[in-house]
């Protein structure tokens, strides 16, 4: 026979489950995340050596294997910016970005090499420079919290009438909304950036070879995508300027596949 | 007697040429020394090899030393091929041993040749002494003479330690007339040690062993043993050789059709050697042509190796065998802050370069280090490189790096360390020097832009992500999120869905007692005591079997008397109810009245704790 449990028990219950859960992802992230240093500390002395593209091969074959951070895409933009690679440097400073947009250092290198290849500098609004401020990671996690949390203060509200729970659940709903717009708003920067890499790219003003250029875009040059058609792009640069690039030519900052 | 004109110029003629040939072989000697020794200087147990100049077949005669004694060993012959013009010199070999240590002067050939005998297990200055019990004599030339082909082995020592290399120089013996073609490399035969460095193309000379003619093909290379032991060599050397039975040739200048070739190649050279017979082609004519594949033997030494002691083993020993220096060396000479300079760290001496090795400056606050490369050069040197990063500015100083190895000559350890290497640098360009405790953690948080140049690279690797896609893109994401809120939202409903249910409950429940009630009021005032006992019953059945979790036909006198006792006075109402359902009695109605009353009571004590 089954022992009866209260419904206090059974609540405590499921609660230790989702937090075992919880921490198992979170255990198993780490142990992912735990790779060694060997590697990295080769690639870096192949840098510190001058080998520059040896360092980045070494970069990249780590980065496959083992995974992202954004240390190893900023010493990869690095090595990239050393071999005079502009549009590989900017691609990996941008995705270091990604990972870490508070990095001071990934920022400075990121300037230098625009200002070096005479790239221009990317204006952005407002509201996607407040998105920046965390990364997507970052504004996920703390959107859900939020929300778990106005979700049950909710509920504690409505079972026990604790109107003292009323505000921080409000409160916490409305940290909820705004991480889940800031979320928005930066996977749609996120999703449609992309980085020249080649070193000119023609703007055609239509998805096919034989379609004049008026512009070009050059090496390292950041751009966004608003459309596409077979193996063509339509992007949109700083000043606003739209047309049509091969898809070639360019590499999204977030892959899809990584 | 009278000589014509033309008889006196051909006696000119011939006296111009002998006058000729002789300053030639006066200026070849002079060019060329009469006789060396070497090394100079030996141990007591130790040989050392005499050469003398056997220009035109006639050695010197060898000197009365007191102390010393003279052994032949052979005759070599040496060519050397020098812009295409080949010349060639042949020597006699003797083996030198002393009977005391002292200092020897050997007078020959108009020269003064310098020996040193330093008292047996000193150490010398020399590294090349070779011991007189490796050292191996010319082969027994009553057994050999006349043999196609032999090996020898010349190990230098019968007592080595691990990792100690030591020169081994294998030496093949070809009778001349003889085509070889060798199909292997010279072997030790011994699989604990290992052979470095055996030159791809073996140095040719000629030799005479009993007045035959050997072509010998000389190899060098260090030998090295992993393992302690005691163990025999058991040379080889694979060849094929082609030879004429019973051919007679007379002797003939080994070397004759050589020119045939390129002598500016050496490996034309080799091969025009192996291939060429004393008379070259011509002797194919005569006799039955033999060709044997066969592998040459050398006799068998025996080795001692030993372990080196344990006792004053330096905690950073690691194998190295030999005796060698260290220096240290910072390029550039001045740097800046997280900027990577190279510190190059050579180790040179007589040693085992293989077993050498060093984790070179360690990381510390002031320095971040990388794990150093190495290679040899050609000047016998290993040179460590190793990736230093300085973790701040001002006058930095490169600690000393130490180096253990053990000596073999001394049979100690010894411990070289380099030189502290002091170095000026300047903080990074735009930024600030990062305090040494955020190193490897953080980097420099500073907000101007740099000045000029890259800032430099980021030492810790930081967290691994698999990829760059936002969590909400993954596919786990969205059941992570939502699975937790069905179910937080399915605990959350269900309690109130019981809650709802058990309320229903009691109100039927209340429902059902009341209309018992009744019927039981109805009943006290009609006087009908079979009705009032079955309505007061049921309402307490009803009521009760919720206090008690059971069912109400379960609530019985006998369970009422278990759980409250015989004495309430529910069992008896309880007890009556049941008589007058199976025993079909007519109760005493008179005392109605004060039965309704203890039902209610009991009714209504029950319905409060509920």
């Amino acid at each position: 026979m089954r022992p009866q449990l209260s419904p206090k028990s059974r609540w405590l219950g499921t609660g230790i489950a989702l937090l075992t859960a919880i921490v198992a992802l979170a255990l198993a992230g780490i142990a992912r995340a735990d790779t060694g240093n060997t590697t990295f500390d080769e690639a870096n002395r192949l840098f510190a050596e001058g080998r520059y593209a040896d360092a980045a091969v070494a970069y990249e074959t780590l980065a496959r294997r083992h995974g992202w951070s954004a240390p190893l895409l900023y010493d990869l933009g690095n090595a990239y910016a050393q071999e005079g690679n502009v549009g590989r440097s900017v691609l990996n400073y941008e995705r270091a970005h990604v990972l870490a947009p508070g990095d001071p250092d990934i920022a400075a290198n990121l300037a230098y090499v625009r200002a070096t290849a005479g790239l221009p500098i990317p204006v952005r609004p407002w509201h996607q420079t407040v998105a920046r401020f965390f990364t997507p990671t970052t504004w996920t996690g703390l959107a859900v919290l939020s929300l778990w949390l106005a979700g049950a203060g909710f509920l504690a509200t409505r079972r026990w009438r604790a109107r003292r729970l009323v505000y921080p659940t409000a409160v916490a709903a409305l940290v909820g909304v705004m991480s889940v717009a800031a979320m928005v708003v930066l996977d749609r920067d996120l999703n449609h950036a992309v980085v020249v890499e080649t070193k000119s790219a023609p703007v055609r003003v239509s998805p096919f070879d034989t379609a004049a250029s008026e512009i070009t875009v050059s090496e390292g040059q950041d751009v966004s995508i608003i459309g596409h058609h077979g193996a063509f792009l339509r992007v949109r640069d700083g000043q606003g300027r739209t047309g049509w690039v091969q898809s070639t030519a360019v590499q999204p900052v977030v892959p899809r596949q990584s | 007697m009278r000589w014509n004109k033309q008889a006196r110029f051909r006696l000119a003629a011939i006296g111009l040429g002998v006058a000729m040939a002789f300053g030639q072989k006066a200026a070849a000697a002079g060019a060329n020394p009469m006789a060396d020794i070497s090394p100079s200087e030996i141990a007591l147990d130790q040989a050392a090899e005499l050469r003398v100049d056997a220009a035109g077949g006639h050695a010197p005669a060898l000197p009365a030393v007191d102390g010393l004694h003279f052994q032949r060993t052979g005759r070599s012959t040496e060519m050397t091929a020098i812009n295409g013009v080949v010349s060639q010199h042949t020597w006699i070999l003797y083996q030198v041993d002393a009977d005391r240590p002292g200092s020897y002067t050997i007078p020959i050939g108009g020269r003064t040749l310098q020996l040193k005998v330093r008292p047996a297990g000193a150490r010398g200055a020399s590294a090349a002494s070779v011991p007189m019990a490796g050292f191996r004599p010319e082969p027994d030339e009553s057994a050999h003479q006349g043999a196609l082909a032999l090996l020898r082995v010349v190990l230098p020592s019968k007592k080595l330690f691990v990792g100690q290399a030591v020169p081994v120089t294998f030496k093949a013996y070809f009778r001349a007339g003889t085509q070889i073609t060798l199909t292997g490399a010279p072997s030790l035969g011994i699989s604990a040690f290992t052979i470095n460095h055996l030159q791809d193309e073996p140095r040719q000379s000629v030799e005479s062993i009993g007045g035959v003619p050997y072509r010998v093909a000389t190899w060098t290379a260090q030998a090295s043993a992993a393992m302690p032991g005691h163990f025999s060599t058991l040379a080889t050397l694979p060849i094929v050789a082609r030879y004429r039975e019973a051919a007679r040739r007379p002797a003939a200048d080994p070397f004759s059709g050589m020119l045939d070739d390129d002598m500016s190649s050496p490996s034309s050279l080799i091969r025009s050697f192996m291939k060429q017979s004393a008379f070259g082609n011509l002797g194919d004519l005569f006799g039955q042509e033999h060709q044997r594949e066969m592998t040459l033997h050398a006799p068998v030494q025996t080795v001692d190796v030993l372990s080196p002691p344990t006792t004053g083993k330096p905690a950073d020993y690691n194998g190295a065998v030999g005796r060698f220096d260290v220096r240290a060396t910072l390029a550039p000479t001045t740097g800046t802050t997280f900027a990577p300079m190279s510190l190059k760290i050579e180790v040179t001496g007589p040693g085992n370069l293989d077993r050498v090795s060093t984790t070179g400056l360690p990381s510390s606050a002031t320095w971040k280090t990388y794990p150093p490369s190495a290679k040899v050069t050609d000047r016998g040197t290993k040179v460590f490189e190793q990736a230093v990063v300085p973790q701040s500015g001002g006058r930095l100083q490169v600690p000393a790096v130490s180096f253990s190895f053990f000596d073999p000559d001394r049979r100690q350890y010894l411990t070289r360390s380099t030189a502290p290497i002091s170095v000026e640098i300047a903080a990074t360009p735009g930024g600030v020097a990062t305090p040494s405790a955020n190193l490897g953690k953080s980097i420099p948080k500073v907000t101007e832009e740099p000045a000029t140049g890259l800032r430099p690279n980021h030492f810790d690797e930081g967290r691994l992500v698999a990829t760059l896609l936002p969590p909400y893109r993954r596919t786990w994401f969205w059941p992570v999120v939502t699975v937790p809120w069905l179910a937080l939202t399915i605990l959350a409903v269900r309690p109130r869905e019981r809650a709802a249910s058990a309320r229903i409950r009691r109100r039927a429940l209340r429902e059902t007692v009341a209309q018992h009630r009744m019927a039981m009021k109805r009943a006290a005032v009609a006087g009908d005591s079979v009705r009032f006992y079955e309505a007061g019953a049921a309402a307490l059945r009803e009521r009760l079997s919720e206090a008690w979790k059971i069912a109400p036909d379960e609530v019985t006198a006998a369970e009422a008397a278990a759980r409250l006792g015989r004495d309430e006075p529910i069992v008896a109402i309880l007890g009556t109810a049941e008589r007058l359902r199976f025993a079909a009695a007519e109760p005493d109605a008179s005392a109605l009245a004060g039965l309704e009353e203890i039902i209610e009571r009991s009714l209504d004590k029950e319905e409060s704790r509920t």
